[in-house]
């Protein structure tokens, strides 16, 4: 369960940045998923809710958008978004692509009290 | 009040890795980082090293597990360093874990480093242990579409072994499709079949080692 990882990872940062802040609660933490990363938002939202207890972000809620999935054909350069694993250029059908978005977790933003 | 930060959530992991790299390169070690699903052969394809002939390639392994030494015990059976790390069912292996494990091992007696990460295509791909190559592990019981539902795996590798090709006949598995698939993610990546039950491609595998050992 590498979400749990994640998580950590997500409550380590928070940590920092609510010490360099006067040590104010957090309140909202935006994060940004690829859609190539495996991760389920609510699974990702149930596990820092259990973790959050005693934290900095105790009372922090936990907002996931998705970031699409963008690949770029090898062979016509036409960017798209390949829909059940099935990387086929809409264009040309050419086989695979270069992945454009898709793979990044971030942290965007973060609420302070 | 809102904070604009855009930070990678595994920064962390990321500058941990960047420490492990720094000491490898300090010791000249070549790092391999081998990643696939369950069962896929990792830990027989590290045996069948030791059974070539690559004694030119002073070899340290370290092993990731969820629980028990048994990958470890098979590896030390051919008095290489071996390090058994346990993740307490973690599906992953972390840098720091890779940092720890350093200490455990003669550095500067070895040239080549096999991590076997845990058993799981998904986990691992996302945590930089410091290593200079990936290699991604599929057996053909696993089914030829791996490489679209996967991606992120077979963009990162530097090497994909196609793995137990003696149950080719007995399985549904498309060599052609599976090449495709691979080459359409990653057009530049070797690709190497091989069968630790024949033996077939072992060789290959172990020049593939040697190679990078040599251009470090
Ligand atoms: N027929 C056949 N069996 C193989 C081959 N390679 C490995 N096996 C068998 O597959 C099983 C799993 O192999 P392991 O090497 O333990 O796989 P692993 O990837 O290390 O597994 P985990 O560490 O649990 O993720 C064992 O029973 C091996 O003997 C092969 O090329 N052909
Ligand atoms: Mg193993
Ligand atoms: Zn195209």
């Amino acid at each position: 369960m590498h979400e749990l990882s994640l998580v950590n990872s997500i409550l380590d940062q928070l940590e920092e940045i609510s010490r360099s802040n006067y040590d104010r609660k957090i309140v909202r933490v935006d994060l940004k998923v690829g859609a190539l990363e495996h991760i389920e938002p609510e699974v990702l939202k149930n596990i820092f809710d259990q973790v959050k207890e005693g934290s900095c972000a105790e009372r922090a809620e936990l907002v996931v958008s998705q970031e699409m999935a963008l690949v770029r054909c090898r062979n016509c350069m036409m960017e798209y978004t390949p829909e059940d694993s099935i990387w086929i250029c809409p264009r040309c059908e050419f086989l695979g692509g270069e992945i454009i978005k898709g793979t990044e977790i971030i942290i965007e933003s973060v609420y302070l009290e | 009040m809102k904070v604009d930060i855009v930070q990678k959530v595994l920064k962390a992991n990321d500058e941990i890795a960047k420490l492990v790299k720094d000491k490898l390169k300090s010791y000249k070690m070549f790092c391999i980082n081998m990643i696939s699903a369950p069962g896929s052969g990792k830990t027989t394809l590290i045996e069948r090293i030791f059974q070539e002939d690559a004694e030119d390639m002073r070899i340290g392994v370290i092993e990731g597990d969820p629980e028990t030494t048994r990958d470890a015990e098979r590896i030390s059976k051919y008095n290489v360093p071996v390090v058994q790390i346990n993740t307490a069912g973690g599906c992953h292996l972390e840098a720091h874990l890779v940092l720890q494990a350093l200490d455990k091992l003669p550095l500067g007696e070895i040239d080549l480093l096999i991590i076997e990460n845990v058993g799981n295509l998904v986990c691992p791909v996302g945590f930089d242990l410091g290593e200079d190559a990936r290699v991604a592990v599929v057996s053909v019981s696993e089914g030829h579409d791996k490489p679209f539902k996967y991606p992120k795996l077979f963009t990162t590798a530097n090497l994909v072994i196609l793995n137990k090709i003696d149950l080719l006949p007995y399985v549904d598995f498309d060599v052609e499709e599976f090449r495709k698939g691979v080459l359409g993610i990653n057009p530049n990546v070797n690709i190497i079949h091989t069968s630790c039950r024949t033996k077939e491609g072992i060789d290959k595998w172990v020049n593939w080692l040697r190679e990078q050992v040599k251009n470090g």
